[in-house]
């Protein structure tokens, strides 16, 4: 043919790149278009997976808090030493695990940047309040999520048990088994009179709340305040050291705290005050109070405010 | 061409035709191209549309999360989950119902839509939840389903039995499962408590004054009446202790008056919420 064969070429050459050129825009265009679709299916499922992943981090960070308390108030009655800045601690080890899991989320493509800002007592002196910023980014897509929470983390939940370190840093008394044997030594820790209602007294030192709400139910019946002494329930107090300012070993607390009893082991008409913020506090802050018989096996001495709020 | 480098008229002519028929086919490609675009671009938005509405439905609980507790006009967004739970909450979906106006925000002016929900395993039983019923008359229609189940609201607390488990007042053995809560006027006037159960359920209700009550059930039993009975203080401490060869045994709070779902508690149902998006 003669448009393929002429002898100079140069019209075949310039039709041809007539030709040409809108063929390539064309496959330009198919092209563009199917990488941007691809692309936006990308996104969309990077964004799906950045949210799924931050609301799972976000659960850990519950857990975390709970397993770290738990570690903390063992660590702390075991060593039988006092920690001098309980909430920094604490938020130091919440944030090492934190950072721990940041990096196997980096493997997955997720970057997530959680700084835990400040560990507070809660208004209820049975939860911490933990405060974060979280940043998440992913390495494939624009989408971020950032947000600063504040939530209450239970100290009760029993899979993650928090345990009172304040009977062990006060009197040095061995802790076994949940519980802790004071023999002499919260007799001789008290120094007001009939101190010895308490030797060879034991007391069980995991923080669970005690489930009646009005505490002046306590004296309906012996059995009921048998149950809550048995069980070794914790109760809301204003004079009560909260969980922070017990591992800091401190005898008063600015925070809402709780309280539970101690059962002494002899009997007398009055002795010191069956209440762990008075066993435990200083010379001026112990009190006694009169008897109270509960059953052949058991009595408890309450002050006057202790009988009116247990209604006993 | 001739030697002279001259265009013949006849090869003129055939470059032409040539010309002509790759232009044409050139100018109907991009044509198609560009409808195919715009149809998959109106195709996309709309999945877009379906998918981000379904989701934001059954993933969020809407602002405020108690909107369905409040006047419509305080709502600012919708979404049916429940406040605690991944369950789509009833009394969501039920407001949503008498107030479509609140889904009809989410969805272009220029689309229809419906909304509905059947229990799985009976497809026929579809109630129409917001939108219109039939979408007829319609160029284009999406469809997605997900898999829901309902939350009704009730305030459930399980008996299981746990070795570790603090001792009840009456000092059980592992048979029994024990549990406290506390009741007041206003509880019980505005709610109902059931113990509902798949299985022979003993059951001793007793007070902080050792006052009790026994009793047993198969299936679910109202104890309002016995907790009046036991109530000797404005926020009276009540146990519970229940003795089952069950896990499945639950004390109920149902303060909707809605008896006819308390099976649910023990064997959820599952439903399809189905969104149809037209245009």
């Amino acid at each position: 043919m003669k448009i393929i064969n002429n002898q100079k070429g140069y019209t075949t050459s310039i039709i041809l790149l007539l030709l040409l050129i809108p063929l390539l825009l064309l496959l330009t265009i198919t092209i563009d278009e199917y990488s941007h679709e691809v692309d936006n299916t990308v996104e969309n499922l990077q964004t799906k997976k950045m949210k799924s992943t931050t609301q799972d981090f976000e659960n850990e960070i519950a857990t975390i808090t709970k397993q770290t308390l738990h570690d903390t108030t063992l660590e702390v009655i075991t060593r039988k030493q006092a920690l001098t800045n309980s909430k920094k601690y604490i938020k130091d080890k919440i944030q090492s695990k934190i950072d721990t899991i940041e990096q196997k989320q980096r493997k997955n493509n997720i970057n997530i940047e959680c700084t835990v800002n400040e560990i507070k007592p809660a208004d209820d002196p049975f939860k911490i309040e933990i405060h974060y910023t979280l940043h998440v980014t992913t390495n494939n897509s624009n989408s971020k999520i950032q947000k600063e929470e504040n939530r209450h983390i239970e100290i009760t939940d029993t899979k993650y048990p928090v345990y009172d370190p304040l009977p062990t840093l006060k009197t040095r008394a061995t802790f076994t088994d949940s519980k802790v044997e004071y023999t002499d030594k919260l007799a001789n820790y008290i120094t007001i009179n009939n101190s010895n209602a308490y030797l060879n007294s034991t007391q069980h030192v995991t923080i669970k709340k005690c489930p009646i709400n009005d505490y002046s139910q306590h004296g309906n019946s012996n059995i009921t305040i048998k149950n809550c002494l048995n069980n070794h329930y914790y109760h809301n107090s204003h004079d009560g050291l909260c969980l922070l300012c017990r591992l800091e070993n401190r005898t008063t607390c600015e925070h809402y705290g709780f309280e539970t009893f101690i059962l002494p082991t002899e009997k007398f008409d009055k002795a010191p005050a069956s209440i762990d913020h008075v066993l435990l506090n200083d010379q001026q802050g112990q009190y006694e109070g009169n008897n109270i018989t509960i059953d052949n096996n058991t009595i408890i001495y309450l002050d006057n405010g202790h009988k009116i709020k247990y209604g006993l | 061409m001739n030697n002279k480098g001259q265009i013949i008229i006849t090869d003129m002519l055939l470059y032409l035709i040539i010309l002509t028929v790759i232009l044409g086919i050139i100018v109907y490609t991009t044509s198609t191209l560009n409808d195919n675009q715009v149809t998959r671009t109106n195709n996309k938005q709309i999945k877009n549309i379906l998918e981000d509405t379904l989701s934001m439905l059954t993933k969020t609980s809407g602002t405020p999360a108690n909107w369905q507790y409040l006047d419509t006009n305080d709502i600012k967004i919708i979404g049916l989950k429940s406040e605690n739970s991944q369950l789509l909450n009833y009394n969501k979906l039920m407001k949503l119902k008498q107030n479509n106006q609140l889904l009809d925000e989410l969805i272009p002016v220029n689309m229809d839509y419906s909304l509905t929900l059947y229990p799985k395993n009976n497809p026929n039983s579809k109630e129409l939840i917001a939108g219109k019923e039939y979408l007829t008359n319609k160029k284009q229609i999406q469809s997605k389903d997900t898999t829901v189940v309902l939350d009704y609201e009730y305030k459930t607390t399980s008996f299981t039995k746990d070795s570790n488990a603090d001792t009840c007042p009456y000092n059980h053995d592992n048979q029994w499962s024990c549990k406290t809560i506390t009741i007041n006027e206003t509880l019980l006037n505005h709610g109902k408590y059931y113990i509902v159960t798949d299985a022979l359920t003993e059951y001793v209700l007793s007070n902080t004054y050792q006052d009790n009550i026994t009793g047993q059930t198969k299936n679910k039993i109202n104890i309002n009446q016995q907790l009046e009975q036991l109530k000797c203080n404005e926020n009276q401490t009540i146990y519970i202790h229940i003795k089952t060869n069950t896990n499945n045994t639950c004390l109920v709070y149902d303060s909707n008056n809605r008896e006819k779902y308390l099976d649910t508690v023990i064997r959820p149902e599952i439903y399809i919420l189905n969104l149809k998006i037209a245009t």
